[in-house]
């Protein structure tokens, strides 16, 4: 996807950030065991490609890769191998054609469907601990180019060896 | 526009997350999802709408909360628009359950509203058990600097302790009182009177089905003032599952001699 989100940035009408990267928050917490952290996270994900489109209803589904590495992760400790979260997004930005004049919000000139359908309970922890969330979006556009993005609210029940010290974010 | 998170049509990916803050008892509870009300309209007009979500979260021993609301789920098909998630409040239904409401805006011809995200946030105090009562002391002895439990920081130590006793040696040994500290308690409120100042106390999940005895000492009276139970053997007690709670646990304080 980012190859395409790259070469769509320059048709867009609003030269939005890239990036927002916000840190995580960790609270002690007593339990449910294992678990001794709550961690709140949020990320900002792209719903879809940017593309010139054609009308057509897409649907997506893909993983959303946090700020959230557990620290001192070792996939042989059992504790670390699952988490629990709750989750919800929100569209914090919709960028719809060339006739918006910059505007991003302002659209005369074509139809649209922007929509982050649905957030697994299930989520997915990497080989460095990076917890990832999966996500179900869908979109339609009508011969404009246009993306949208979602910010993703999460707070996540986890475990972290009590004397190890977060990582630096990558 | 009234939605269930049972039903899978009308809520997406509700999820509810439960941290014990390990705090007298407290429980930290997000709950999150996708409402899907659905909403289409056909016009140049904005319409509003109000949705309420059934969270299915007992509202008992609530103390906080927090909620936030935002747009998840938009269509419009050449037209100008207005899509708002105006407002949300948490409310309590007539069956005790919590139920989230949100007051929605649409306009295009046509529009659809088809989902709005929410994340919820709260906090509530489980209490299994529960010891409470006043402590009273003169306020010439001690006038805080405010109101506040802030005030009497340090001054007041509450402790639940598991009370045992065992006969002293020789014919006329008497009882002897052993006793093993298991929970401290916490000041709620305080009230600064003109002659006597009170602090409200709460002690959160003592053991049940074991005696015990409520102590409090304290360290910014004049050194002699101790801290006695108001009424006679009144913090002894044991609490149970069909009396886990104890009002009325009073302390005040006396002078064995006049501080100086």
């Amino acid at each position: 996807m980012s190859g395409e989100i790259i070469d769509g940035y320059s048709h867009l009408p609003y030269p939005y950030p890239l990036i927002d990267l916000q840190p995580v928050v960790r609270i002690p917490v007593a339990g449910p065991a294992p678990y001794n952290t709550l961690a709140v996270v949020r990320t900002v994900t792209f719903l879809g490609e940017i593309s010139y489109s054609d009308g057509t209803l897409r649907h997506h589904t893909f993983d959303v890769a946090t700020a959230l590495y557990l620290t001192d992760y070792r996939p042989d400790r059992p504790q670390q191998q699952q988490v629990q979260h709750s989750s919800t997004g929100t569209v914090r930005l919709m960028d719809v054609g060339k006739q918006g004049g910059g505007n991003p919000f302002l659209d005369s000139n074509t139809d649209f469907v922007i929509s982050l359908d649905s957030i697994d309970t299930e989520s997915s922890i990497d080989e460095d601990g990076r917890w990832s969330v999966r996500c179900h979006a869908s979109d339609s556009y009508d011969q404009v180019w246009a993306t949208a993005q979602a910010e993703i609210t999460s707070w996540v029940l986890c475990y972290e060896p009590p004397d190890a010290r977060p990582r630096p974010r990558p | 526009m009234d939605l269930d998170v049972l039903d899978s049509g009308q809520v997406t990916g509700h999820m509810v997350l439960r941290a014990d803050l390990g705090v007298l008892g407290r429980q930290l509870v997000v709950l999150s999802g996708i409402a899907n009300p659905g909403w289409e309209v056909d016009g140049d007009e904005v319409q509003r709408d109000v949705c309420r979500v059934l969270l299915r979260e007992t509202a008992e021993q609530l103390e906080q909360a927090t909620v936030h609301v935002g747009l998840s789920s938009v269509a419009n098909e050449d037209t100008s628009f207005v899509f708002a998630t105006d407002q949300a409040t948490l409310e309590t239904g007539p069956d005790g359950l919590l139920v989230l409401v949100t007051n929605l805006a649409v306009q295009g011809e046509p529009s659809t509203l088809q989902g709005f995200s929410y994340q919820v946030v709260l906090t509530k105090r489980v209490v299994t058990t529960e010891i409470s009562g006043t402590i009273s002391w003169p306020t010439a002895w001690l006038r805080p600097p405010s109101p506040t439990p802030a005030g009497i920081s340090g001054v007041f130590t509450i402790l639940a302790n598991l009370r045992t006793t065992t006969t002293g040696p020789g014919p006329f040994g008497g009882e002897i009182e052993h006793l093993v500290p298991v929970t401290p308690g916490e000041i709620l409120s305080v009230t600064i009177a003109g002659d006597t100042c009170h602090a409200i106390y709460r002690i959160t999940e003592p053991p049940k089905n074991a005696e015990l005895r409520v102590m409090v000492t304290q360290n910014g009276l004049p050194g002699t003032v101790l801290m006695a139970s108001t009424v006679a053997g009144s913090d002894i007690f044991t609490l149970t599952p069909v009396f886990p709670t104890r009002t009325g646990v009073d302390f005040h304080a006396i002078a064995p001699r006049a501080p100086k």
